[in-house]
């Protein structure tokens, strides 16, 4: 099933000290948010839109469209301005956007033999390849792709598996073109 | 009474519910209660090969941990088929409700009887007790020298028993070196640095998870909690599922930080307790230890007497027992 995910990211202007401790009560119950490791956690299942909120400051929406998850941020930052009073923010941005699809291929075109082989000396040689993640960073720049396969039904032996492709850009076109491109490339290797 | 609803009201019911539906499958919650099931084996079956669970009791475990997946499995099929979204809202809170019950009574099980007593023996083999701060239950026999709350520089509040085990979690992990060391082994991190960092919110997330832990059980004493009010429901409902699989990866990924402990910890097989007056005397004297005072070799001098002869006349009277 293919999805797309836009992470949408605000975050506070420079010198801006907030803590967010402070309205973990307003956080509740105007939000239904609740501290989880370093950010506070909360999904709006009505519009699909997973929420956090940094102890920086920053806000972090996910969601399937960019224009929700860009209101959602000023609704947790009208919150957040009721609680604390005024505190500047900088406009929404677009950090990333996530692809995935579905796809068949034979596992051999994502993992060479050489590296499958290494890995089955050292520790075993029914073991076989579940998932697999490429990192790409631009040099001395923050953008970065990702892409990764996963193999949510393992099946011993076979070689044309499903397999979930995800790639994770910093624009919508980057991030389509890139899984448009691998899909047909390994798909027609395989054939 | 459950309140009549429009039909623009029910669309929009159904449309949560799928949201719901869909983020549960999206984040594997199936796939997240097999493997909680899964891990919490490994603990309790290596726990019965140490003698230091009773199988019956393992039983009981696995059993608790599977109702967590059958519950889990069943709320999600009435997801997917729920038709009657104005039956199904009230019916999914009461599932979610008893799920987390189920989860929570599951990890206090693993809590008391496995966990605690891996770190201990963990502690014991490594000597982490005294250099750091004084224990709880069942840790106070090698107690000193400081407080949780002097460890953690916050002498003036008190940590709250339900939050022990998950604080001095922390604290080991990110303060001591061998710990951090076997978290990166454990989780397959490439750096200590990474490792002390996700140690950390890994440590941190069982404390969150302990404290809705407590969230849920202070609210659901509330008769308020099971208004028929819609939103109340909705409510709950939305808060509890949007946390589930948050607490669900926790605990596995305890579980399995556990079973790499207990390779660690040097645990022995278990000696079973005798039931009666000799089992009472073992325990003490197991417990007197071997010190530089005379006085504490006397006595167990005289209790390794008194059992020797409870196990050769058990009718031995009392005031016989500790004669020469």
């Amino acid at each position: 099933m293919k999805r797309t995910v836009y992470t949408v990211e605000r975050a506070p202007r420079d010198q801006v000290k907030i803590d967010i401790d402070q309205v973990r009560g307003a956080l509740r119950t105007s939000l239904l948010m609740t501290a989880w490791g370093d950010h506070y956690y909360g999904v709006d299942f009505d519009k699909g839109l997973e929420s956090r909120i940094f102890l920086d400051g920053r806000i972090e929406v996910r969601g399937e469209a960019e224009d929700p998850c860009k209101a959602k941020t000023e609704e947790i930052l009208e919150v957040l301005r009721e609680a604390l009073g005024t505190i500047s923010y900088e406009d929404p941005v677009t950090k990333n956007v996530r692809f995935e699809d579905e796809i068949r291929t034979d596992i051999a075109c994502v993992v060479p033999d050489e590296i499958l082989t290494i890995v089955r000396e050292r520790l075993s040689h029914s073991c076989d390849v579940k998932d697999v993640s490429f990192s790409f960073r631009k040099t001395k720049q923050v953008d970065e792709v990702t892409i990764s396969f996963e193999r949510p039904a393992y099946r011993e032996g076979s070689t044309e598996v499903p397999l979930r492709l995800i790639v994770v850009a910093p624009t919508k076109e980057i991030s389509g073109q890139i899984l448009e491109d691998i899909r047909n490339k390994l798909e027609t290797n395989t054939k | 009474m459950k309140p009549t609803q429009s039909d623009g009201q029910l669309a929009d019911e159904s449309s949560f519910l799928h949201g719901v539906q869909d983020y549960l499958e999206r984040k594997q919650t199936t796939k997240l209660t097999e493997e909680l099931v899964e891990s919490g084996k490994e603990l309790t079956t290596a726990f019965v090969s140490l003698q230091r669970l009773d199988p019956s009791v393992a039983d009981q475990y696995a059993e608790r941990l599977l109702s967590c997946q059958r519950r889990t499995e069943n709320m999600l099929n009435q997801l997917k088929t729920s038709i009657d979204v104005n039956r199904w809202l009230f019916s999914l809170h009461d599932q979610i409700l008893a799920l987390f019950l189920a989860v929570y009574s599951a990890y206090e099980c693993f809590h008391k009887t496995i966990l605690e007593r891996i770190l201990y023996a963990y502690f014991r083999k490594h000597n982490l007790v005294s250099e750091h701060f004084m224990l709880p239950e069942p840790f106070q026999e090698l107690a000193r020298p400081m407080s949780i709350e002097e460890a953690l520089g916050t002498e003036t509040k008190t940590v709250h028993s339900c939050y022990e085990f998950p604080v001095i979690l922390r604290f080991l992990l990110t303060s001591s070196e061998p710990m951090t060391e076997l978290y990166r082994i454990a989780t397959k991190l490439s750096t200590i640095e990474e490792s002390k960092q996700r140690a950390a919110a890994f440590a941190d997330n069982l404390i969150h998870s302990t404290v809705i832990r407590n969230r849920i059980a202070h609210m659901s004493e509330r008769a308020s909690y099971y208004s028929a009010e819609e939103p109340t429901v909705r409510r709950n409902l939305q808060e509890l599922a949007a946390l589930l699989p948050l607490v669900l990866e926790t605990l596995v990924d305890l579980f399995l930080f556990f079973s790499k402990l207990l390779e660690e910890a040097g645990l022995q097989i278990g000696t079973r307790k005798r039931p009666g007056k000799v089992g009472l005397l073992e325990c003490i004297y197991g417990r007197l230890g071997k010190g530089d005072l005379r006085e504490v070799d006397d006595v167990r001098r005289l209790v390794a007497l008194a059992i020797s002869k409870l196990r050769d006349r058990p009718e031995t009277p009392n005031e016989q027992l500790f004669v020469s």
